[in-house]
C-alpha cells in the first residue's frame, strides 16, 4: 500500500540579521496508512517547524525548501494556495499545542466546527450542525448542544483541546498532525486526551504524526519514531527497536532521562540529564550537531556532516560510532 | 450583560453630572450674568430687575438645581443675545454638526481601515510605507491650516467646492476631510498593529489549518478581533471631532453647534455656551457607551463574564 | 540605581546617533530652539515695528518683493521673518510648559491610581473619562472669557486638558510594576509607599513618560495655534504662528503666502517633535528588549 505522506529533503530557514537560522535540515520521512509516527526531540529541535512546514503554516519570514512532498502519491509541494487549501482541513488536519489560544474567542464552538464542514463539503448548515454534534459526542464532551452555543472562554483547557480534536476530525482526514497536543494540559487530563486520540485514530483509520518531547507518550502511542536534534533526524525506526537498541548517543541520552517504570521504587533510580547545550543553528552547522554534548565524540565527528547508517531494516541513525560500542555503555548506565 | 449595561449607564450619568456642575460654575465665575444681559451702561435698577427676573439673586445651589431640572426636560434657558430659547437654537444647529461628525468619522474609517489592513497584510511593502508616511504627515498637520489650504486650492483657485455655508452636500466635503483626517493616523496605526497581531495569532493559524479561504480568514476571523479596540478608539476620536468641529465650522461658516458655540463665546452668551458644552459632553458619553455596548456584542468575553 | 541608568542613557545616546530619523528631527529641534532663544540676535527687524508704507510685501521668491524683507511683510508692514522667528519662542515655551505641567498632573494621578487601585483608581479613572468628555476648544474659550487672556492662562488651560494620556499610560505601567519582584521585595522589607512610588516605580516609568511627553508637546503646540487662530489664545501684537494664520485668513486669495509660511513652520515643528518621539520610542523599546 502506498504511503499517505512522503517528505523528501525538507529545509526551513529564517533569514535573521545575525545570519540564516537553519531550523530544519534535510528532513525526509514517510507516513504509512493507519500508523502513528512520533517525532520526538527537545524544544527548538525543529519538530513543530516540520509539522507547520507540511501544513504550509510557517511564519511568513520562514523559507521552506522541499524536494518533494507527496500526499497519497500526489506532489503537493508546489500546489497553488487555492488547491492546497482544499486539502488542508479536509484530507489533512492539525491539532495545536495551545488550546487556550487556538480557538477564535469571538465565535461559538458550534460555528467554528461547522465552518470546516461547510468549507469542504457541499453541506447545509443543518448537516454541519449534526456532524459537529456527533463529533463532540465522540470526543467525549457532555451536553454537546449546549457546548456548541458557548464561546471558547467558557470552556476549560481540556475541553477546548477536545473541541480542537473534533474540529480536526470534521472531514475524516487521512492524516492528522498533532503538535504536542497535551503539553498545555493538566497531567490528569493528558492521559485522557492521549487515549482519546489513539482510539479515534484507530476508529477513523487515519495516519497520525504525533509531535512530542515526552518519550513516555511515544512508548504508549507510536508505531514508529523519528528522533530530531538541531533541525535534523538523528535516528528513526520502529518504536520497540528504538527503545530496545537506541543507536544514536542522543537517543540514548533521552532514554536515560526517562524514569524507568521498573526502577520506580528503587531509591537510586537515576534521572539522567544530557549535559551541555544545543548548538546555535545560525550559520552553517559543521560536523555532527551533537558532538559538543556526546560522550563518545571523536575528532572525525566535527569534520563533515555525518551520513545516515542502517542498523537494521527500517532502523537508521546518523552517527559515526558503531552502535555496538555506544549501546554497551548505554545499557550499563541505564540500569 | 444587564449588570454591565446598568454599571455603564450609571457611570455615564455621573460623568454628565460632574460636567454640568463644571459648566455651571464656569458660567457663574464669569461675573454677574445680569450685567452681561443688561449691558455695561445699564442702570442699577435695570440690573436689579433683570437679576430678580432671571433668579440670579437666589443661592447658587438653588440656581444650579433649577438649571439642572430644566436641562433634564430639554430647557436650557434663553439666549442673552438672541432672546430665543436655547433648546430651539440647538435643535436647528445640531443636525448639521451630527452630519459633519458622522461623515468625518466615516471618512476617517474609510481611509484608515483599508490602508491599515493592506499595510498589515504586506508589512514593509510600498503601500505600508506610503500609509505610514501619510500617518506621520497627517499627525503634524494643523487642522485649521489644512482647512485654509483646502479653501485656497479647491475653493478659490480650482473653484470646485463652495467655501462657506451649509446649502448643499458640497459644503460638507471640505469640512468632512478637514475634521476627519486628524483621526486617520491613530485609527490606521491601530488597525495595522491589531491586524498584524491577529494574523500572527494562534486562532488565525487554526483558521488557515482548516483550509478556509483568504477572505474568511481576513474578514471573519482576523477583522472582528481587530475591530474591538478600533470601535473604542473611534468613539474617543468622534468625541474629539465634536470638539474640533468648533474650529472647522467656524472656518467654513458651517452653522452647526460648533459655529454657534464660537459665536456664543464671542458674545459671552453663557446659557448657550453652557448648553453646548453639556450637549457635546453628553454626545461623547453616549458614543463611548454605544462603543462599549457594541464591543459587548462583538466580544463574548465582555458579554458573558 | 544611577549607575545602570547612566550607562543605559549612554548606550541609548549611542544607538540614537545611528538612527537617521532621530538624528534629523533632533537636529531640527535643536536648530529651532537655538533660533528661538537667539531671536533678538538673529531677527533682522523688531517684530513689533509697524511700517504701513511697506505692508504686504511678498517674499523674495515672488515678483514685487523687497530684498530687505526675505519673507515679506504682514498687513501692518511688520517683517514676516522676524515675526516667524519670535513666534517659535511662543510655540516652544507653550509646548514645553504644557508638557511639564500636564506631565506632572498626569504622572501623579496615574501613579496613585495604579499603585493604590480600588476606590482611588475608580475615582481617578472617572475624572479621566470626564475630562475626555469635555470639548476642549469650547471650554478653553469659555475659560478665556472668564479669566481673560495671557500666556500663563493659555498654558494652564491647555495643561488641564492634556494630562489624561500620561495618567492612563502611567497607571497601567504602574499596575505592571507593582506586581514585579523588586516592588514586592521593597514592600516586604517595610519600605514606605512614598519611597516605593518615587524610588522604585517612577524610575522605571521614565521612558514611557518621555515618549508621551513628546506627543503631548506636539499636541499642545497645535492647540495653542488653533486657540490663537480663533482669537482666544495669544493676542496681538505678540507674534504667534496661530495668530499670523488668523491674519492670513483675510488675504487668502491674493496673498496666500501669508498662509503657507507660518503654516509650514508649524507643520515642520510638530512633525519634528513627532518623529523624534517615534524614534525615541523605538529606541527605548529596543533597549528594553536587549
Amino acid at each position: 500500500m502506498s504511503a499517505v505522506l512522503e517528505l523528501e529533503r525538507l529545509n526551513v530557514r529564517f533569514p535573521l540579521t545575525s545570519g540564516v537560522l537553519h531550523a530544519v535540515r534535510d528532513v525526509s520521512f514517510r507516513v504509512e496508512p493507519r500508523e502513528i509516527l512520533a517525532i520526538v526531540g527537545e524544544s527548538g529541535c525543529g519538530k513543530s517547524m516540520t509539522a507547520l512546514a507540511i501544513m504550509n503554516l510557517l511564519h511568513r519570514r520562514a523559507e521552506r525548501r522541499v524536494e518533494a512532498l507527496r500526499f497519497r502519491g500526489e506532489d503537493i509541494a508546489r500546489l497553488p494556495q487555492r488547491k492546497f487549501n482544499r486539502l488542508r482541513g479536509d484530507r489533512m488536519a492539525m491539532i495545536f499545542q495551545e488550546p487556550m489560544t487556538s480557538l477564535n474567542p469571538v465565535y461559538t464552538i458550534g460555528d467554528q466546527l461547522e465552518e470546516v464542514f461547510l468549507r469542504h463539503r457541499a453541506a447545509t448548515r443543518e448537516d454541519a450542525r449534526r456532524r459537529a454534534r456527533s463529533l463532540l459526542e465522540k470526543v467525549g464532551i457532555p451536553a454537546p448542544d449546549q457546548r456548541m452555543r458557548q464561546y471558547p472562554h467558557q470552556l476549560s483547557g481540556g475541553l477546548r483541546q477536545r473541541v480542537m480534536i473534533a474540529m480536526a476530525l470534521m472531514c475524516e482526514p487521512d492524516l492528522i498532525i498533532a503538535d504536542e497536543p497535551t503539553t498545555a494540559l493538566d497531567v490528569t487530563i493528558q492521559a485522557q486526551v492521549l487515549a482519546l486520540l489513539k482510539r479515534l485514530q484507530a476508529e477513523f483509520e487515519m495516519a497520525m504524526i504525533l509531535i512530542t518531547h515526552d518519550l513516555g507518550v511515544v512508548a504508549r502511542m507510536a508505531d514508529r519514531v523519528l528522533v530530531m536534534y538541531a533541525g535534523e533526524i538523528v535516528e528513526s525506526g520502529p518504536t520497540r527497536r528504538i527503545f530496545d537498541s537506541p543507536s544514536h548517543p542522543y537517543t540514548q541520552g533521552l532514554l536515560r532521562c526517562l524514569p524507568q517504570l521498573s526502577a520506580a521504587d528503587d531509591a537510586d533510580a537515576r534521572l539522567g540529564t544530557i549535559a551541555g547545550v544545543v548548538p546555535s543553528l545560525v550559520g552553517e552547522v559543521r560536523g555532527c550537531a551533537f558532538a559538543n554534548r556526546c560522550p563518545h565524540v571523536v575528532d572525525a565527528c566535527r569534520a563533515d556532516r555525518v551520513a545516515v547508517a542502517a542498523a537494521a531494516a527500517e532502523h537508521s541513525y546518523r552517527c559515526l560510532i558503531p552502535p555496538e560500542r555506544t549501546l554497551a555503555n548505554f545499557r550499563e548506565t541505564a540500569r | 450583560m444587564l449588570t454591565f449595561t446598568i454599571k455603564r449607564l450609571f457611570s455615564a450619568l455621573l460623568t454628565l453630572l460632574l460636567i454640568s456642575i463644571f459648566t455651571f460654575s464656569l458660567a457663574h465665575l464669569a461675573g454677574d450674568p445680569a450685567i452681561a444681559i443688561a449691558g455695561r451702561e445699564a442702570s442699577a435698577e435695570d440690573i436689579a430687575r433683570i437679576r430678580a427676573h432671571y433668579g440670579f439673586d437666589r443661592p447658587l445651589v438653588q440656581q444650579y438645581l433649577a438649571w439642572c431640572g430644566q436641562a433634564l426636560v430639554g430647557d436650557f434657558g434663553r439666549s442673552y443675545h438672541y432672546q430665543q430659547a436655547v433648546s430651539e437654537m440647538l435643535a436647528t444647529r445640531l443636525p448639521i454638526t451630527l452630519i459633519l461628525g458622522i461623515s468625518a468619522l466615516g471618512f476617517a474609517l474609510a481611509i484608515s481601515l483599508p490602508l491599515g489592513i493592506v499595510a498589515a497584510i504586506r508589512p514593509n511593502s510600498l503601500i505600508d510605507r506610503i500609509s505610514l508616511g501619510l500617518a506621520v504627515v497627517g499627525q503634524a498637520m494643523p487642522t485649521f491650516w489644512f482647512a485654509l489650504v483646502m479653501i485656497v486650492v479647491f475653493g478659490l483657485t480650482l473653484r470646485w467646492l463652495p467655501i462657506s455655508g451649509n446649502a448643499s452636500w458640497q459644503n460638507f466635503v471640505m469640512p468632512t476631510i478637514a475634521l476627519g483626517y486628524f483621526a486617520t493616523p491613530a485609527l490606521m496605526r491601530l488597525t495595522r498593529a491589531g491586524m498584524i497581531d491577529a494574523l500572527e495569532s494562534d486562532f488565525v493559524r487554526t483558521a488557515r489549518a482548516k483550509g478556509l479561504s483568504q477572505t474568511s480568514i481576513l474578514f471573519k476571523h482576523a477583522l472582528r478581533n481587530v475591530m474591538i479596540p478600533v470601535v473604542s478608539v473611534s468613539a474617543v476620536q468622534c468625541g474629539a471631532m465634536l470638539s474640533g468641529s468648533i474650529v472647522v465650522e467656524q472656518i467654513f461658516a458651517l452653522q452647526g453647534i460648533g459655529w454657534l458655540g464660537y459665536d456664543a463665546t464671542v458674545r459671552s452668551d453663557l446659557p448657550v455656551v453652557q448648553a453646548i458644552t453639556l450637549v457635546i459632553a453628553a454626545f461623547y458619553v453616549l458614543l463611548t457607551l454605544l462603543a462599549d455596548l457594541l464591543n459587548a456584542v462583538l466580544d463574548p468575553r465582555i458579554r458573558i463574564g | 540605581m544611577t549607575g545602570p541608568r547612566g550607562r543605559s542613557l549612554r548606550s541609548l545616546a549611542r544607538r540614537a546617533a545611528g538612527n537617521a530619523s532621530v538624528v534629523t528631527s533632533g537636529a531640527f529641534l535643536i536648530a529651532i530652539t537655538v533660533i528661538a532663544v537667539a531671536a533678538p540676535l538673529i531677527a533682522p527687524y523688531d517684530p513689533y515695528a509697524h511700517d504701513l508704507s511697506r505692508r504686504l510685501l511678498p517674499p523674495i521668491f515672488f515678483e514685487g518683493h523687497d530684498a530687505a524683507h526675505l519673507l515679506g511683510t504682514d498687513p501692518f508692514g511688520r517683517d514676516y521673518l522676524s515675526r516667524l522667528i519670535y513666534g517659535a519662542q511662543i510655540s516652544l515655551v507653550i509646548g514645553a510648559s504644557v508638557m511639564l505641567i500636564s506631565g506632572l498632573i498626569g504622572t501623579t494621578l496615574g501613579l496613585l491610581a495604579g499603585y493604590y487601585g480600588g476606590r482611588i483608581d475608580q475615582v481617578i479613572m472617572f475624572v479621566v473619562n470626564t475630562r475626555l468628555a469635555l470639548p476642549i476648544f469650547l471650554v478653553a474659550m469659555s475659560v478665556v472669557v472668564v479669566f481673560g487672556t495671557s500666556i500663563t492662562g493659555t498654558i494652564l488651560t491647555i495643561s488641564l486638558f492634556l494630562w489624561d494620556r500620561f495618567a492612563v499610560v502611567v497607571r497601567s505601567a504602574t499596575q505592571q510594576a507593582v506586581s514585579r519582584d523588586y516592588v514586592m521585595a521593597a514592600r516586604s522589607i517595610g519600605c514606605s509607599n512614598g519611597y516605593i512610588l518615587l524610588g522604585e516605580i517612577l524610575p522605571n516609568l521614565v521612558n514611557a513618560v518621555i515618549v508621551i511627553g513628546t506627543i503631548e508637546m506636539a499636541y499642545a503646540i497645535l492647540i495653542e495655534a488653533a486657540l490663537s487662530f480663533l482669537g482666544f489664545g495669544i493676542q496681538e501684537p505678540t507674534p504667534s504662528w496661530g495668530l499670523m494664520l488668523a491674519q492670513a485668513r483675510q488675504y487668502l486669495f491674493f496673498e496666500s503666502w501669508l498662509l503657507y509660511i507660518p503654516g509650514a513652520a508649524l507643520f515642520f515643528l510638530v512633525l519634528a517633535i513627532n518623529l523624534f518621539g517615534d524614534g525615541l520610542r523605538d529606541l527605548l523599546a529596543a533597549g528594553d528588549r536587549a
